[in-house]
C-alpha cells in the first residue's frame, strides 16, 4: 500500500546571528545551512494498518507526512501509494487520501460548517446518495449536528476538529494521515477522535498513518510504530516488543495513615542497588516508588513498605509508555 | 467539462459566500472605491483647467472623464488578486490545505478569485456602468463612447481578466523564492497601475516608457478593451488589439503552467 525507499528531504536554511547586528549582516550575507530533516528513511504499510509514527518536535515527522501526501517534493528517494508517485501525480493521489493536520483546519473559516462539506462534496465528486449516508455516519460517530450551522470560527478546538475529521473521512478515503489530531483537546474530545479513526478502521479498512505526541493515542490505535529521531527511523515494530525491553520498572504506590517525614528510607542499600535505580516520591500521604523490576521483586518492595509503615492502600502499575519513549529520545538509538 | 465546472464552482461558490458574509466590509469597499474614482477626476478637472490647450494627447476633459470611467468598469470586470490569496497561503503554511485537495492549485485560485470578481462585478461594475450611462446622456456625449462595439468590448475583458490573472499569478510565484509577501504585493500593484493605464492614458508615455509598455501584458488588462468601449480601436486596429490579448493568454496560460511547476518542486510549507 505505502512504500517508502531511502526518502531524503533536505532544506536550505538561512542562519542569522543574533541582535540588530546580526539580523542586518544576514541582510547582505546570510549564511546557507543544509538540514536534513528525514534522513534516507524506509518502511513498508500495508492496507488496513493502524501506525503511530513518533518522535520529538523537529525529528521530521510532518516532513515525513507532507511528502507522502505529495504537498513536499524529496530531495532523493521514493514514495509509492497504491503504485502513484504523490509529489508527481499529486491530484491522483489527493482523491485517494484524507488529511488532518492537527493545527490547520480545511474547513472554510467564515462559513457555516454545512457548507465546507457541501463544497467538499464537489470537490470529491460524491454522488448524493453516499454524501449523505456519509454524513448521517459521521454524524452520528461524531454529533456534528450540534454546530453544523455555525460558522466554523466561532467553533471550539474539539468541536472544530471533530468538523475536520469528518472533513477528511468523507470521501471514503483509502489512507489517512493524521498529524498530531488530538493536539490541544480534553479527555472526552480525544476519545471520540479515537472512537471515530476506530470505526472507520473497521467499516472501511482504511491505513492510518498517525503522529502524535500522545501516547495514548498509540496505546489505543496502533499495533505497529515507527519511532523516528533526527530524520531517521530508529524503530519499526510493535509497542508490545518495546514495552518488554524498555519497561524494566514497576512503579508502587502506598498510601498510608499518618503524614509522610522527610527522613531518607534508605531503599537503596537495603536492597542493595545504586539510588540512581530508586525513584521515590513523598507527597502528604502518599508514597510512590519506581524500582526495577529484575533487581527487586513486586514482593520484596511492598513487605518492606508494610514492615515500616501503617499502610492503607497499595496500587501498582507497569512502567508508562511516557516514560519509556522519553528515554529512547534521550539515547536517540533503540536497542532490542 | 460539466465535471470541471462543478468541482471547480464548488470554490468559486466558496470565496462568493465569504464575501457575502462580510456586509461592512462591502460597504467600504465600495465607498472608497468610488471616492478614489471622484478624486481622480477631480484632478482631471484641475489639469485641464490649467493647461493652455483644451485638448491633451487627444483627449478634451470630457473624453478624460470618459477614459477614467470607463478603465474604472474594465478594473472591476477583470478584477482578479492571486497574489494576496498566495502571499497568504504561503506565509501561514495554509498551502498545504490546498494541496491535500484533488484539484490544481492554479485552478483552485482561479475559482476562488472568480467568487470576488462575481462580486466586484456586482458592487463596482455594475454601479459604474450605471454611472457611466447616466453622464453619457446627460451631458449628450452619446458619441463619446462606441456602444455598438459593447459586445467585443466584453469579450475584450474577458480576456484581459485572463491575463490579469495569469500575470498576476506569474509574480505571486516569486513569494515562494523571497518569502517576501508584502513587498511583492506593493510592487506588483505600482506594475499594474502603470503599465495598464489605470493612472493615465499609456499614449501619454514618453516613447521607451511606451516601448517597454509593449513589451508587458498589463495593456491588455484595461486599455485595450478601454480603448474599444471608447471607439479609439477601430476597424482593422480591433482585430490586431484581440489577437495580441489572445496571444498573451496563451503565452501566460502556458508559462504560468512551467512557473507553477518548478515552484512546487521545491515548496516549502511554514510552521511544520
Amino acid at each position: 500500500m505505502i512504500e517508502v525507499k531511502n526518502l531524503t528531504k533536505e532544506f536550505v536554511k538561512y542562519e542569522k546571528e543574533k541582535g540588530l547586528k546580526g539580523l542586518l549582516k544576514g541582510f547582505f550575507n546570510a549564511k546557507k545551512v543544509i538540514k536534513k530533516a528525514v534522513d534516507n528513511i524506509s518502511f513498508t504499510i500495508n492496507e488496513g494498518e493502524m501506525v503511530g509514527y513518533i518522535g520529538a518536535n523537529g525529528a521530521g515527522k510532518s516532513t515525513t507526512i507532507k511528502m507522502l501526501t505529495g504537498i513536499l517534493t524529496p530531495t532523493s528517494g521514493e514514495v509509492r501509494i497504491d503504485g502513484i508517485i504523490p509529489y508527481q501525480n499529486r491530484v491522483e493521489n489527493a482523491k485517494r487520501i484524507g488529511v488532518v493536520f492537527g493545527q490547520r483546519t480545511q474547513l472554510w473559516w467564515d462559513l457555516p460548517l454545512s457548507e465546507s462539506f457541501l463544497i467538499l462534496k464537489e470537490i470529491y465528486e460524491m454522488d448524493d446518495a453516499f454524501y449523505e449516508e456519509q454524513m448521517s455516519f459521521f454524524n452520528r460517530i461524531l454529533n456534528l449536528d450540534e454546530f453544523i450551522k455555525s460558522p466554523v470560527r466561532t467553533l471550539s478546538l474539539g468541536q472544530r476538529m471533530r468538523a475536520d475529521i469528518a472533513a477528511s473521512l468523507l470521501h471514503n478515503p483509502k489512507v489517512l494521515y493524521l498529524d498530531e489530531p488530538t493536539i490541544g483537546l480534553d479527555v472526552n474530545a480525544k476519545q471520540r477522535m479515537r472512537d471515530a479513526i476506530k470505526m472507520m478502521n473497521q467499516k472501511y479498512n482504511t491505513t492510518v498513518i498517525l503522529t502524535t505526541h500522545d501516547l495514548d493515542d498509540i496505546a489505543e490505535l496502533c499495533n505497529r510504530i515507527l519511532i523516528i529521531d533526527n530524520g531517521k527511523v530508529i524503530y519499526d515494530g510493535s509497542l508490545h516488543e518495546i514495552k518488554e525491553k524498555y519497561g524494566t520498572t514497576k512503579r508502587i504506590e502506598f498510601e498510608v495513615r499518618d503524614e509522610l517525614n522527610a527522613e531518607s528510607l534508605n531503599l537503596a542499600s537495603v536492597f542493595n542497588v545504586h539510588p540512581d535505580e530508586l525513584e521515590i516520591t513523598r507527597e502528604d500521604k502518599k508514597l510512590s516508588i519506581v524500582f526495577p523490576k529484575l533487581k527487586i521483586s513486586v514482593a520484596q518492595m511492598t513487605e518492606e513498605i508494610l514492615r515500616r509503615f501503617d499502610v492503607q492502600d497499595i496500587s501498582i502499575f507497569d512502567a508508562d509508555i511516557e516514560r519509556i519513549v522519553a528515554r529512547i529520545y534521550d539515547e536517540g538509538k533503540v536497542t532490542l | 467539462m460539466k465535471r470541471f465546472l462543478r468541482k471547480y464552482g464548488a470554490f468559486a461558490k466558496g470565496s462568493f459566500e465569504v464575501a457575502v458574509m462580510y456586509r461592512v466590509h462591502i460597504l467600504l469597499w465600495v465607498f472608497g472605491d468610488f471616492f478614489s474614482l471622484g478624486l481622480t477626476i477631480l484632478l482631471w478637472v484641475a489639469i485641464y483647467a490649467n493647461s493652455p490647450t483644451e485638448m491633451i494627447r487627444g483627449f478634451t476633459l470630457i473624453q478624460m472623464i470618459f477614459y477614467n470611467l470607463v478603465i474604472h468598469l474594465t478594473g472591476s470586470i477583470t478584477y482578479m488578486s492571486p497574489l494576496s490569496d498566495v502571499a497568504e497561503d504561503y506565509y501561514d503554511g495554509r498551502i498545504s490545505m490546498s494541496l491535500i485537495k484533488p484539484a490544481s492549485y492554479a485552478i483552485q485560485l482561479f475559482f476562488r478569485n472568480l467568487g470576488n470578481n462575481l462580486f466586484s462585478n456586482l458592487f463596482i461594475t455594475l454601479p459604474t456602468f450605471l454611472l457611466i450611462a447616466t453622464v453619457s446622456l446627460a451631458t449628450h456625449q452619446t458619441d463619446t463612447l462606441a456602444w455598438l462595439s459593447f459586445p467585443i468590448f466584453l469579450f475584450s475583458s474577458l480576456l484581459g481578466l485572463f491575463i490579469n490573472y495569469f500575470a498576476n499569478f506569474i509574480f505571486s510565484n516569486l513569494v515562494f523564492y523571497t518569502d517576501a509577501t508584502f513587498g511583492m504585493f506593493q510592487l506588483n500593484q505600482a506594475i499594474v497601475r502603470i503599465f495598464s493605464g489605470a493612472l493615465i492614458p499609456l499614449n501619454f508615455f514618453p516613447g521607451w516608457l511606451r516601448t517597454l509598455a509593449g513589451f508587458l501584458p498589463y495593456a491588455g488588462v484595461q486599455y485595450i478593451p478601454a480603448m474599444i468601449l471608447l471607439g479609439r480601436t477601430t476597424g482593422s486596429d480591433l482585430l490586431g488589439a484581440i489577437g495580441v490579448q489572445v496571444l498573451w493568454v496563451v503565452f501566460l496560460g502556458f508559462a504560468a503552467q512551467l512557473v507553477w511547476s518548478h515552484s512546487l518542486s521545491r515548496m516549502k510549507v511554514m510552521g511544520g
